[in-house]
């Protein structure tokens, strides 16, 4: 396994250091990784407005541990990232015993205080798609102070935390990183549109920070161990929709919680009440499988363990708007 | 006509001036025109990089016209106008103003006397904002700024030059016009948009054809023209598409010179033009997630569903059903 330690928070330096360390050449701010660690590349912006990022779009080869080791500097990191590791790593990730404790974060959107370590781990096959923008606490203060609501979010971001505001990439999120990366636009005008996309993404970010504020749940304050906990009872609320959801006070047992701690912590890092991700996802699942076209409407009813079709029909109209035939006769 | 001048332009203080002679409240730097002489709203903003940004959506009783005289030349201005008005009740000038100057994107710069029509009955909407070269630098870096400057704004500043307002500003400009926001970061709202705006002019101007080469130049009145032909083209996508014959006896033009005029102007071919605006129609009418897959391909002129998303996955690779999942993410890809 390649393991790779840094603190830099100037990302010109961190990327050559990269390519130190792969042994390889950068061209035009951009490292391309060798064919035996991996295959895309990561590529520095350096932008008018003074922000640094690094867009990365690969593949990797063989097992990489990126660790972001803590500095007692105000630098915050926002990443954005749509990570897919293959159905196979997981099996090989069991044995593995570092996998699951570091990487508690997979696709994701979140801000990150340099004050705390960061791990991310990448098994053969991992695919990474993202942006991660780095700014210090002065450019994120001055970037809040023309708003009103810039006082009550920098007093948020005064907690003592290692992550704030972790949220799954959603269409929008995919959508704005996809023109990032894919942009076909003059070679010229691709500063302006990178930036300008940065700045819809942090533009989103914190509004979605302020959303959840004014509903009070930041006052929640989750370790890591929490953070993971949840990842994990998420995971097996999703992994079988035939069968009945645990209750509660089953999570809650599970997570070794109080129920209402589960519930705040749980609404904190998704957004959304327990159950409502597990029918958001449960729909989802359902609606992927139509899309395919390989399965009946009531293949896919039982498959996500509804026993009525027409209780089906109505809980997928109130989620798509549309019955799940009309996905078939299309 | 009133006249005002300023050192540099100053949108917020243009909004004093016109709630003074509107006899009109300001809250903020938004004015809600009273009742007397029309109706509708106007609000300027000072962005955070210092643009200066005017919106407003207003139909007045009478005419009324305001000069701005701007002492420094040093700055640009971006206008997106929009004339919409019912033909039959309309007094000639009315008419004059729907007729030349429906949907088009302006620009010029402080040299020029900037000036500001409400025309009578009609109501204007629209957003412009003025910007200098270090704005533009911090935008686009300053290579690309003085690409900008040296190979297109000279032209754009010496023709009396039309834009289109195309569909794919629409969007954003819907996003401006407004008279209240939702969102908590208002002013980067805001800016955000003004940028957006500002990038697709300009990339937009890149994609042109006739924009350095001289050698075949447009009259005035055959831009008019085209863009009178624009606008019928992606007015309407209920109604078929209007032929090349009509097209070309509504211009006044051979079919081969409309075909070639309108290409060189807007980049691609007439078709492909009314295709790519009605899919981008589909899509903000999916984003607003108030409408379903079926009612929006009925409202861009599908009766058929399945090419609808066959058209829609053309356009944007993805199917329509994956992007109005409600704030649904498509996790698995069985």
């Amino acid at each position: 396994m390649l393991k790779f330690e840094y603190n830099h928070t100037d990302y010109a330096e961190l990327l050559k250091d990269f390519a130190r360390y792969f042994n390889c050449k950068l061209v035009d701010n951009t490292l391309f990784l060798p064919p035996h660690i991996g295959d895309g590349y990561m590529k520095l912006v350096e932008l008018p407005n003074g922000l640094q990022g690094i867009i990365s779009d690969y593949t990797v080869h063989q097992k990489i541990l990126f660790h972001r080791t803590k500095i007692n500097k105000d630098y915050f990191t926002l990443r954005f990232d749509e990570v897919y590791i293959p159905d196979d790593a997981n099996d090989e990730q069991a044995d593995n015993e570092i996998a699951p404790d570091i990487n508690p974060i997979r696709s994701a959107v979140y801000l990150g205080s340099a004050k705390f370590d960061w791990l991310f781990f990448s098994t053969k096959g991992t695919k990474v798609k993202g942006v991660n923008i780095i700014f210090s606490k002065d450019w994120l203060e001055t970037f809040l102070s023309v708003e009103s609501v810039g006082d009550l979010i920098k007093k948020y971001l005064s907690l003592k935390m290692s992550a704030f505001n972790y949220e799954p990439m959603d269409m929008e999120y995919k959508r704005i990183l996809a023109e990032i990366i894919n942009s076909s636009v003059d070679p010229s005008f691709k500063t302006l549109l990178i930036q300008n996309r940065i700045l819809l993404l942090l533009e989103r970010f914190f509004t979605s920070i302020y959303n959840k504020m004014s509903n009070m749940h930041f006052d929640v304050k989750l370790t890591n161990d929490d953070i993971n906990t949840i990842k994990q009872i998420a995971k097996d609320l999703v992994q079988d929709f035939s069968v009945e959801p645990h209750s509660i006070s089953k999570l809650a047992k599970m997570a070794a919680m109080s129920p209402s701690k589960l519930k705040i912590s749980f609404k904190e890092i998704y957004n959304l009440p327990i159950y409502t991700y597990f029918q958001k996802h449960r729909m989802n699942k359902a609606k992927a499988m139509l899309l395919s076209k390989k399965y009946s409407v009531r293949d896919v009813t039982i498959e996500v363990g509804y026993s009525n079709l027409s209780n089906f029909a109505k809980a997928f109209k109130k989620s798509f708007d549309q019955l799940p035939s009309d996905l078939l006769n299309r | 006509m009133t006249s005002i001048e300023f050192e540099r332009p100053d949108c917020v203080e243009f909004i004093r001036l016109l709630s003074d002679s509107f006899k009109a409240k300001l809250s903020g730097n938004l004015i809600v025109v009273p009742p007397a002489i029309g109706s509708g709203y106007i609000w300027a903003e000072k962005l955070p990089l210092g643009m200066e940004v005017l919106v407003a959506n207003v139909v007045m009783k009478h005419e009324l016209a305001y000069t701005m005289f701007v002492n420094s030349h040093q700055y640009f201005n971006l206008q997106f106008n929009e004339y919409e008005a019912d033909l039959k009740k309309l007094n000639h000038t009315a008419v004059k103003y729907v007729q030349q100057f429906q949907s088009a994107v302006k620009i010029s710069n402080t040299a020029s006397p900037q000036t500001l029509v409400f025309p009578e009955g009609v109501n204007l909407l629209t957003v412009r904002f003025f910007f200098n070269k270090e704005q533009l630098g911090q935008l686009m870096g300053n290579d690309a700024m003085e690409e900008v400057l040296t190979k297109y704004f000279p032209y754009l500043l010496k023709q009396d030059n039309l834009e289109p307002l195309a569909t794919r500003y629409r969007e954003t400009l819907n996003d401006l016009l407004v008279d209240k926001f939702e969102s908590p970061l208002r002013l980067n709202f805001i800016q955000n948009r003004v940028f957006l705006l500002l990038e697709k002019f300009v990339i937009q101007l890149s994609s042109r054809k006739d924009i350095t080469t001289t050698k075949e130049k447009r009259t005035y009145d055959e831009t008019l023209r085209l863009i009178h032909i624009e606008s019928l083209l992606v007015k309407n996508f209920l109604l078929p598409a209007p032929t090349i014959d009509e097209l070309s006896r509504i211009s006044a033009m051979s079919p081969t010179k409309l075909k070639n005029d309108f290409k060189r102007m807007y980049g691609i071919p007439i078709y492909s033009y009314r295709q790519k605006n009605r899919m981008l129609k589909a899509k903000s009418l999916l984003l607003m997630s108030k409408y379903t897959i079926q009612e929006v391909g009925r409202m861009v002129g599908f009766t058929n569903l399945s090419h609808f998303a066959k058209a829609f996955k053309k356009e944007f690779k993805i199917l329509p059903s994956e992007l109005s999942a409600k704030d649904g993410v498509l996790i698995y890809n069985t």
